[in-house]
């Protein structure tokens, strides 16, 4: 009853009624602009914090690629100024990758070159890939040091990192017992028919050796030259062997000169000067073997025995003579690696 | 005649100002009425002008601040070529916004300071960038001339770009 006379009496009496009505206009309107205003900037706000956040997001991805390069080696192409870089590419962080690019660089004084190879390498957390990456670099030569990183698609840098290298090794290396190493466990002998080792492959232990049959050796040698130059073996090159005599002041000694040997075991390298050179690359094993009785830069092929006067059975020493190349530098270097015993 | 007929309109005039009768409130409520609606109106329209001027201000600002946020450039390399006594800043767009233009590059050392501006944006084959800036995964070098640099000398490079982001390297001369 009440409310009834109440709105009656408002709906009648239209005193001060406009004033009400503006201002609640007025301020209906003063609410809209301000709302509108405020709804504006808290959605541009919003925005800018997206933005901020896709950042973020972008900086961890970043943070948290972590893409390695492993067992890294730099290989030269003189006559065609070509850098080879090899090296395991590892994706060791918890996202994708992309790798772009990869940049070269000689450190030589008098050829501070660079060069860049444009890649698309996709590693997926996890993802190793062997990469095989070739530059030109003007004058780059095998005595040369270089350094190499990768680029990702999110501007990381992955610098190339070395072949490790066995400890024990680099602390012969270093006490001066020189740039090649020596795997002790794959020391064999062959027995020399025709042109053609046997058995092939595996052969026989080379600790022990018969006496009076043509032999060859096999000797797994590892370049670890500091410079990571490859060395090159020429004909010169020969496993030497010493043997105590009867006679203390007359020594005695036999050789092996280095030949080429096929996939099948067959010397290739019968003739003179038939020979290739053998590359031994930085931080790779490679088997070399020794069989001919003549350096092969002098005369043909011929087999070696042990066959000395005065000598029966027993110890002997044997010598590695190398010679060859390192880089662009001239090489040689003689190795009193191991022992045999003559049977 | 006519001065009769001034007159009239004179005193008619006259007892319209001096009349203090009921039709003066009505005359000067729809006055006053008019001038508040008016006054109601300028004032709103002038509230709306400055809101609208204020959120596209103030978008402009935000869009501006975050396209400078996606911005993100990788310095792959930078060599100074001692003989032409000038660096190149070899730069990728690695982020999540296009057109990104560089503005002024600033070579410095602890005693030194140079600022350019001045620069062509080429692709790393040599070729000149045609719109002079670098699009999402897009690489792209600069060469600045910087005068003798120290041979080993620890330099710091600032890359600034028009909209204002900030990358930081180094490089030794």
């Amino acid at each position: 009853m009440t409310r009834l006379s109440w709105l009656k009496r408002f709906s009648r009496d239209s005193k001060g009624i406009s004033t009400a009505i503006g201002t609640i206009l007025l301020v209906l309107a003063m609410f809209v602009i301000s709302s509108n205003v405020f709804l504006f900037t808290i959605s541009q706000n919003t925005l800018y914090s997206q933005a901020v956040t896709e950042g973020h997001q972008t900086d961890a991805d970043r943070f948290n690629e972590k893409i390695v390069a492993l067992n890294g080696n730099h290989t030269v192409d003189e006559d065609e100024d070509e850098v080879t870089v090899e090296a395991e590419l590892t994706n060791a962080g918890s996202v994708a990758a992309q790798i772009i690019k990869l940049w070269v660089f000689d450190t030589y004084p008098t050829n501070q070159r660079y060069n860049y190879a444009s890649l698309d390498l996709n590693l997926n957390p996890g993802d190793a890939f062997q990469s095989v990456v070739t530059v030109t670099i003007p004058g780059a030569q095998t005595g040369h040091n270089f350094v190499s990183y990768f680029v990702t698609a999110r501007g990381n840098t992955v610098p190339v990192t070395a072949a490790e290298v066995n400890g024990t090794i680099v602390a012969q290396v270093a006490l001066g017992i020189g740039k090649v190493g020596m795997d002790f466990d794959t020391f064999i002998y062959y027995n020399v028919s025709g042109y053609n080792l046997q058995v092939w492959p595996d052969g026989k232990e080379g600790y022990n050796v018969p006496k009076g049959k043509a032999m060859a050796f096999r000797v797994t040698l590892t370049n670890f030259d500091t410079n990571k130059r490859t060395i090159s073996l020429t004909s010169h090159s020969a496993l030497w062997m010493v043997f105590p005599t009867d006679n203390p002041q007359q020594v005695r000694s036999r050789w092996w000169y280095v030949v080429n040997v096929n996939g099948n075991g067959t010397i290739l390298s019968t003739k003179k000067d038939t020979f290739s050179n053998i590359p031994l690359l930085y931080a790779v094993p490679t088997p070399v073997y020794f069989a001919s009785y003549n350096d092969l830069s002098v005369s043909d092929f011929g087999t070696s025995s042990i066959d000395i006067p005065g000598f029966t059975t027993g110890p002997a020493a044997v010598n590695l003579m190398l010679f060859g190349t390192i880089g662009a530098s001239t090489f040689g270097q003689n190795i009193p690696f191991v022992s045999v015993y003559v049977t | 005649m006519y001065i009769g007929r001034t007159q009239m309109l004179v005193r008619k005039i006259s007892r319209v100002i001096l009349n203090k009768r009921a039709e003066s409130y009505v005359i000067s409520a729809v006055i006053l009425a008019g001038v508040a609606i008016a006054m109601g109106f300028a004032v709103l329209a002038w509230a709306q002008g400055r809101s609208s001027a204020y959120t596209q201000e103030y978008s402009e600002t935000m869009n501006a601040e975050t396209a400078k946020l996606k911005e993100r450039l990788a310095v792959e390399y930078i060599v100074y070529n001692a003989s032409a006594h000038e660096i190149w800043i070899y730069l990728l767009n690695w982020g999540t916004i296009d057109d990104v233009e560089i503005q002024t590059v600033h070579v410095r050392s602890d005693s030194w300071h140079l600022i350019a501006s001045a620069f062509t944006l080429k692709f790393f084959n040599g070729i000149s960038i045609p719109d002079q800036d670098l699009d999402m995964g897009e690489e792209g070098y600069i060469t600045v001339s910087t005068g003798a640099l120290q041979i080993g000398g620890y330099y710091y490079v600032r890359v600034v770009t028009v909209r204002g982001a900030v990358f930081d390297s180094t490089f030794v001369a």
